[in-house]
């Protein structure tokens, strides 16, 4: 301790012999090049300006308290990046910079993001658009993100518009991250039981939309979907040590993980039709099935298959213009195996995350069924932003909705602000915060923050 | 003597006293900063991202660390104006501006004439940048001339906003170019060969004939002639922008920091006017002006000029989001955003009313302007630091641009009628709307001077009608000597209104009392019924007459010290 007292004392001791021959460069380049003594100015009034009134006077004693903010805004953060960003402007280094990641006039681009999830690793990474590379028609998308090399992330996306209203998409996501967070199943998953895994995944899929009626479509896709799990040296309790220890079950499919065939239908009504109005109701319907591609020789023991379905009916009231929107929501999701079987953790119904429960981080809560009535307001900030609300209530319960019980919702609610410019990439921070059970009290225990570019495409 | 000593018991008198008194002295008119300079200063590299990022993000943070609100502007003469400078020059008011002088602006004679010879405006220069192509032209006898067009997506607005704009500039009192919208037949050009631009990517290429065709295809065309805007080539060597804060190091003549000087804050009720939202430092020119027009090199003194005014009455940007906000609202406006978050957006704001009916000036409407909230595209030093009596001063000159020379700088844009008409009535609105605001806090009354009897004045609420033409809500109040007393309630003169006229009364002095003793002192205050504070004339009783020594409009109606 005394050591590092010392260190500290010793650093501050050379940053203020820094700052001190900092300080005297800067005074002795200044008289080197003395400006022009200025004009003598003429009294401009002929009475030497107007008196300073008492107000005026009575400023020094917030100026002096504020006095260490403002050199540190002043002089240590504007004008050395003035200066700086203005010798790169002059030697031409944002053309430059422009012209490296802005290959043509707009539809070429590559942007820079970054994400912080509060409780899971921050990534930083890059989003690259190419629209009509080599051809016309289809729009080039790519996502790389990191935080060393255990934590990778990238996906290409390639999308064709062939007819009015279709879209064709062909996408591939490759990850590897060792943060991943079980909390058990069930409804009284608690908080503190919180652990940590790793896993290798890999989706590919093609699917194709068919927009009609405004902002109704149709959904199909097929792909494949890989997951290895692994141990994660993560700075947190650990699953595969709580599976040891007993402490929990192991999750079905950790030990071998999976690879499966996914094939997904998904339908959405919406009243609201091609009207500008945000006033209407949507329903919308996903059904998803997955089957293992080990064959059942080759495996241990059972292998994965699984179908999910989703239901979720929607009523949206717009406020005012300009995009003030009140939604209301239930949404209701079941997985089920197929034969004998089983359905990777993974994979089971899940609440928490960016859209349903938002207080609670992804995947905090999962089991065979869920259920959740979300609220949300969101109205517009800015251009490209928007503040959101959201509070909701629901859990997840057993199969076919086993234990269902009002008593065992939780409760969640989100403010932040989210980007709304790209399909590809969202812009969000957000603070959120979530209970336990109301049967169990319905404390606050968890809370959420995220700031940063959130979602790929 | 007596004089030196009466100057001496009045400065006295201030030393001891709370404000102090203006001597008898007639108000400095012209300022020094014309003072030659033995060579050019340096050109001046403007950054063009860090002049956004600094003044949207650190800028503001850092002057709300330093506590340091806008007090008066530092170059106010003793009438409560602006002395004629290297910025400024006080025209409304000073000349006989009428439709004539403002359609002229600073162009005098010098225009391109269309009907010259085909063949006569020699292309010797490509434009390099910006959102309008052009090229320049050289004409013998006349000078050059960049030549721009409109961007294509807005056809007639940029050429005659940048026409009229440089007008409306000009006859308020700044430096601004020569800008004229000019119909031609391109057999009037010929391009010299060999050019070449470079854009801001340093992308270079030939400024051929092919080019030249791309450039006018793009243009406005009425008539078989092409629209666009000429602007006559700044005399002088051009010393980049200027900056709206700080002072140039370089220049001894630049000695007040440009955020404090009048013009330039006061500049903001121009640019709200116009919705000059782009009325940042990359919009203005600093030029040296050799003693010697002609002469290459030689002493002379640095200019400040106001120019690139495409952007007035109603640009667009790409993004719609963005154009509906322009003039409400900075593009990155953290304190619009920060309210609209925590209110959860129960404010409307006016830029989600915002209708797009102005024709070719799109947005453009009185609609929802108020003046005082106007903001541009970022906020600008000088303009953030506006006081209720720097936007008085603008509004007194703007109370002098009548409707009829609103018409005539409309004119010169040589839009459609129905389009003329529309910005003509906008435009009327938008200025009686800043007289509204900025008359009616401090008082109105201008043109004010002594006379024999006493104090003459003109309403410029009243005669704007920007209040009801009537006289029966004048007071006045008249104190004198040392220490200033009340005095018997002066008698108004038979005037019409919006003129105003007090007679005062002689006080006998002894002979051998100096005319600037303070005994002789005067101050009169006049309220209008209207607006809060009083006009507060200083004045000394010569006993034939009354010299009008110094203004103050104060806020409020409070005894003199």
């Amino acid at each position: 301790m005394r050591g590092v007292r010392r260190a500290l004392r010793g650093a501050s001791r050379w940053g203020v012999r820094a700052l001190v021959a900092a300080l005297a460069l800067a005074a002795c380049a200044h008289l080197a090049v003395a400006a022009p003594k200025k004009r003598k100015l003429p009294n401009y009034d002929n009475r030497g300006g107007p008196p300073e009134s008492p107000a005026r006077k009575a400023l020094w004693v917030p100026r002096v308290l504020l006095a260490p903010a403002y050199f540190v805004t002043e002089y240590v953060v504007r004008r050395p990046l003035g200066a700086a960003v203005t010798a790169a402007e002059k030697a031409k280094v944002p053309q430059a910079l422009y012209n490296f990641l802005m290959v043509g006039p707009t539809d070429v681009g590559v942007v820079p993001f970054f994400l912080v999830d509060f409780g899971f690793e921050p990534s930083v990474g890059l989003y690259g658009y190419w629209d009509d590379a080599g051809f016309k028609g289809h729009q080039l998308r790519f996502r790389g993100s990191t935080w060393g090399p255990k934590w990778l992330s990238g996906t290409l996306t390639e999308r064709f518009h062939p007819a009015r209203g279709l879209e064709l998409t062909l996408t591939g996501t490759a990850t590897r991250r060792p943060d991943y967070t079980f909390y058990g199943l069930g409804p009284e998953a608690r908080e503190n039981a919180r652990v940590r895994y790793g896993a290798d995944s890999i989706d590919a899929y093609g699917q194709s939309r068919y927009d009609f009626a405004g902002r109704s479509f149709f959904e199909l896709a097929a792909g494949y979907r890989g997951v290895t799990y692994k141990d994660s040296d993560y700075d947190d309790a650990h699953l595969i040590d709580a599976v040891r220890s007993g402490a929990l079950p192991e999750p079905a499919g950790f030990a071998d993980g999976f690879r499966a065939g996914i094939a997904r239908a998904r339908i959405a009504l919406d009243s609201r039709g091609h009207r500008h109005t945000n006033t209407g109701v949507r329903f919308e319907l996903l059904g998803e099935g997955g089957a293992s591609l080990t064959s059942a020789g080759d495996a241990r023991g059972p292998t994965a298959g699984w179908q999910r379905y989703r239901a979720t009916l929607g009523g949206f009231f717009g406020l005012k213009r300009s995009g003030r929107l009140l939604s209301l929501d239930v949404s209701a999701q079941l997985a089920e195996p197929l034969g004998s079987s089983y359905i990777p953790f993974t994979e089971l119904p899940a609440l928490g995350g960016s859209i349903y429960l938002s207080g609670f981080r992804g995947g905090r809560l999962r089991d065979r069924s869920s259920f959740a009535v979300m609220a949300r307001y969101s109205w517009p900030v800015w251009m490209w932003l928007r503040g959101s609300l959201q509070g909701g209530v629901g859990n997840v319960f057993g199969e076919r909705f086993d234990g269902f019980d009002p008593s065992k919702f939780r409760g969640s609610l989100a403010l932040g602000f989210e980007g709304y410019t790209s399909q590809d990439s969202v812009l969000e921070a957000l603070v959120g915060f979530g209970t336990e059970t109301f049967k169990s009290g319905a404390d606050l225990n968890t809370a959420r923050i995220i700031v940063g570019a959130r979602r790929g495409f | 003597m007596a004089s030196k000593r009466a100057l001496f018991a009045s400065v006295l008198l201030a030393a001891c006293a709370g404000a102090p008194r203006f001597p008898l002295q007639a108000p400095l008119t012209r300022d020094t900063d014309q003072a030659l300079l033995p060579e050019a200063p340096e050109e001046y590299f403007s950054p063009f991202a860090w002049d956004g990022a600094n003044y949207m993000l650190f800028h503001p943070l850092a002057r709300f660390f330093a506590v340091d609100p806008a007090g008066p502007a530092a170059n106010v003469n003793a009438l409560d104006e602006v002395p004629d400078s290297s910025w400024f020059e006080n025209r409304m008011g000073a000349h006989d501006v009428n439709a004539e002088y403002v359609a002229r602006g600073s162009c005098g004679k010098k225009v391109l004439d269309p009907g010259m010879p085909d063949g006569s405006w020699i292309i010797d220069k490509g434009k390099d940048n910006g959102a309008n192509p052009g090229f320049r032209v050289n004409v013998p006898g006349l000078g050059k001339f960049m030549l721009k067009t409109d961007p294509e997506t807005e056809p007639d607005r940029a050429t005659g906003a940048t026409s009229i704009a440089s007008r409306i500039y000009y006859a308020t009192g700044y430096n601004s170019p020569c800008d004229s919208v000019v119909y031609f037949d391109p057999k009037l050009l010929k391009l010299r060969p060999g050019l070449t631009v470079t854009n801001n990517e340093g992308k270079t290429w030939a400024f051929d004939q092919k080019a030249l065709d791309a450039v006018l295809k793009r243009a406005s065309h009425r008539n078989g002639l092409v629209r666009m805007v000429a602007s006559r080539w700044l005399d002088g060597k051009p010393l980049g922008p200027f900056r709206y804060e700080g002072t140039r190091e370089d220049d001894p003549n630049d000695a007040i920091p440009h955020e404090d000087r009048r013009e330039l804050r006061g500049a903001r009720l121009i640019a709200a006017w116009l919705n000059h939202f782009d009325s940042r430092e990359q919009n203005s020119m600093d030029v040296f002006v050799r003693a010697q027009p002609k002469a290459k090199t030689g002493p002379g003194y640095v200019r400040h000029y106001l120019l690139d005014f495409g952007d007035c009455f109603g640009s667009v940007w790409a993004d719609d989001e963005i154009s509906r906000r322009l003039g409400h609202a900075s593009v990155f406006d953290a304190g619009y955003l920060f309210e609209d978050f925590v209110t959860f957006g129960s404010v409307e704001r006016p830029w989600e009313r915002a209708e797009r009916r102005g024709g070719v000036f799109n947005y453009f409407s009185a609609r929802d302007f108020e003046p005082e909230a106007w903001r541009g595209e970022y906020p600008n030093p000088a303009f953030v630091r506006m006081t209720e009596q720097d936007g008085a001063w603008m509004a007194r000159i703007l109370a002098d641009f009548t409707d009829e020379l609103v018409a005539a700088a409309v004119h010169v844009g040589q839009y459609e009628p129905e389009a003329e008409r529309y910005l003509i009535s906008t435009l009327i609105s938008r200025r009686n709307a800043i007289l509204r605001r900025y008359l009616g806090r401090v008082s109105p009354l201008a043109h004010v001077h002594g006379d024999a009897r006493g104090l003459c004045a003109t309403d410029l609420a009243r005669r704007t009608h920007t209040v009801p033409n009537e006289a029966l809500s004048f007071r006045a109040y008249v104190y004198r000597g040392t220490p200033l007393s009340n005095t018997a309630k002066p008698r108004f003169r038979h005037v019409a209104p919006p003129d105003v006229c007090l007679d005062i009364p002689h006080s006998s002095f002894a002979p051998s009392l100096p005319p600037g003793a303070p005994e002789r002192y005067v101050v009169v205050d006049i309220t209008n019924g209207y607006a809060p504070g009083p006009l507060r004339a200083h004045l000394y009783d010569l006993g034939d007459r009354y010299d009008l020594v110094g203004i103050e409009r104060p806020t409020e109606l409070k005894r003199p010290e």
